[in-house]
C-alpha cells in the first residue's frame, strides 16, 4: 500500500475540518462527510491492519494492536490539547461556547484515552507478560485517565454556568501539564514502554497503514468532538434560558414569583 | 561453546523465517483489542446520538 494514499486521506479530513471552520454555511453537510470518512477509514483500516499489513519480526502478529492503540493515544491527546487550548482562552474571553468545547474536547479526549490505555494493557499482556506495569508511561496516562475524569465529575457538581466554566479551565489547564509529561516520559526515563518510532524507522507499509487508520480516527474524532459541542451548546442555551430548568438547590427563587 | 546469554534473542531471530516472530500466536489478543474499539466506538456514537435527541431546544424557547 502506498504511503501516498494514506497521506490524501489525511489530507481531506483535515481539509474538510478547515472548511466546516471557515465556512459556517457547510457545517450541516460537512461533519456527515468526515463521518462518511471516518466510517469507511475504520473499516478498511482494519482490514488493512489485520490481513495486509506484514507480521513483525520480533512481535509476530500482537504488533497489529498497534494500528489502533497508537491513533486512540494520539487522538486523545489531540483533543486534550484542544481543551487546554479552550481553557486558556475562555479565562480572557470569558465566552461560554470557549467552555462547550472545552467539554465536548475533554469527554472525546477521555473517550480515546480510555480505549488506547486499555488496548495498551491487552498488548501488553502478551508482549511484556502483564497486564499492567507502573512504568513513566503507564503512570502518566493513569494520571490522565483520573485527572479528567475528576474535570468530568467537577462539571456534574457546579450547577451556575459562570462558576463551572471558570472553574473548570482552571482545571483544564492544571490536568494539561499532565501532557507532556505523558508524551516525553519514555525519552526522559528508561522504561518498560518503548520510544515512539517515527516514518524512518518502520516498514513503509506499516507507517502507511498506521496513517491510514490515524487519519480514519482523527474524522471521527472531529465528528465526536464537533457533536458533543452541539450538545454542550444546546445544553448551555437551556440553562441560561431558563434558570427553573436548573436543579431546585441551584439558585434562590424569589418569593413573589413563587 | 555457548552464546553469550544476551545473544540468545539474536540468535532467535536470526533462525525465523520472514512474517515469523519471537511472539507466536496472540491472535486474542489482536482480536479482542479490536473488538473493544469497534465497540467503544459504535457505542459512543449511540451515546452521542442519544443525547442529541434529548439535547433538543425546549419546547418553551421554540
Amino acid at each position: 500500500m502506498p504511503t501516498w494514499t494514506s497521506y490524501v486521506l489525511l489530507l481531506a479530513v483535515l481539509g474538510l475540518f478547515g472548511v466546516h471552520l471557515a465556512v459556517p454555511a457547510t457545517r450541516a453537510w460537512v461533519w456527515k462527510v468526515l463521518a462518511v470518512l471516518g466510517v469507511g477509514g475504520v473499516v478498511s483500516g482494519s482490514y488493512l491492519a489485520l490481513a495486509v499489513a506484514p507480521a513483525d519480526h520480533e512481535m509476530g502478529d500482537v504488533y497489529r494492536i498497534m494500528f489502533a492503540h497508537v491513533p486512540e493515544v494520539w487522538m486523545a491527546l489531540l483533543a486534550l490539547c484542544v481543551n487546554f487550548g479552550a481553557s486558556v482562552a475562555f479565562l480572557f474571553r470569558k465566552d461560554l461556547s470557549l467552555d462547550a468545547l472545552s467539554e465536548a474536547c475533554a469527554e472525546v479526549g477521555l473517550f480515546f484515552g480510555t480505549i488506547g490505555v486499555l488496548l495498551g494493557a491487552i498488548w501488553g499482556r502478551p508482549t511484556w507478560g502483564v497486564w499492567w506495569d507502573w512504568d513513566p508511561r503507564l503512570t502518566t496516562a493513569a494520571i490522565m485517565l483520573v485527572v479528567y475524569s475528576g474535570y468530568l465529575a467537577l462539571r456534574k457538581f457546579v450547577d451556575d454556568p459562570e462558576k463551572r466554566a471558570t472553574w473548570s479551565a482552571v482545571v483544564g489547564i492544571i490536568a494539561a501539564s499532565d501532557l507532556p509529561i505523558l508524551w516525553f516520559s519514555v525519552r526522559w526515563w528508561r522504561s518498560l514502554h518503548q520510544r515512539q518510532s517515527g516514518a524512518g524507522k518502520m516498514d513503509p507499509t506499516i507507517w502507511s497503514i498506521l496513517m491510514w487508520n490515524t487519519a480514519a480516527l482523527m474524522a471521527l474524532t472531529i465528528v465526536f468532538a464537533y457533536q458533543r459541542y452541539r450538545i454542550a451548546q444546546a445544553t448551555r442555551a437551556r440553562e441560561v434560558a431558563l434558570p427553573s430548568a436548573l436543579p431546585p438547590d441551584s439558585g434562590d427563587v424569589p418569593s413573589e414569583a413563587a | 561453546m555457548t552464546a553469550p546469554t544476551f545473544l540468545i534473542p539474536l540468535l532467535w531471530a536470526a533462525e525465523l523465517k520472514p512474517g515469523e516472530g519471537l511472539i507466536v500466536g496472540g491472535w486474542e489478543f489482536v482480536w479482542a483489542a479490536w473488538g473493544v474499539t469497534w465497540a467503544a466506538l459504535a457505542l459512543y456514537a449511540l451515546s452521542l446520538w442519544l443525547r442529541r435527541e434529548t439535547s433538543e431546544t425546549p419546547k418553551e424557547l421554540r
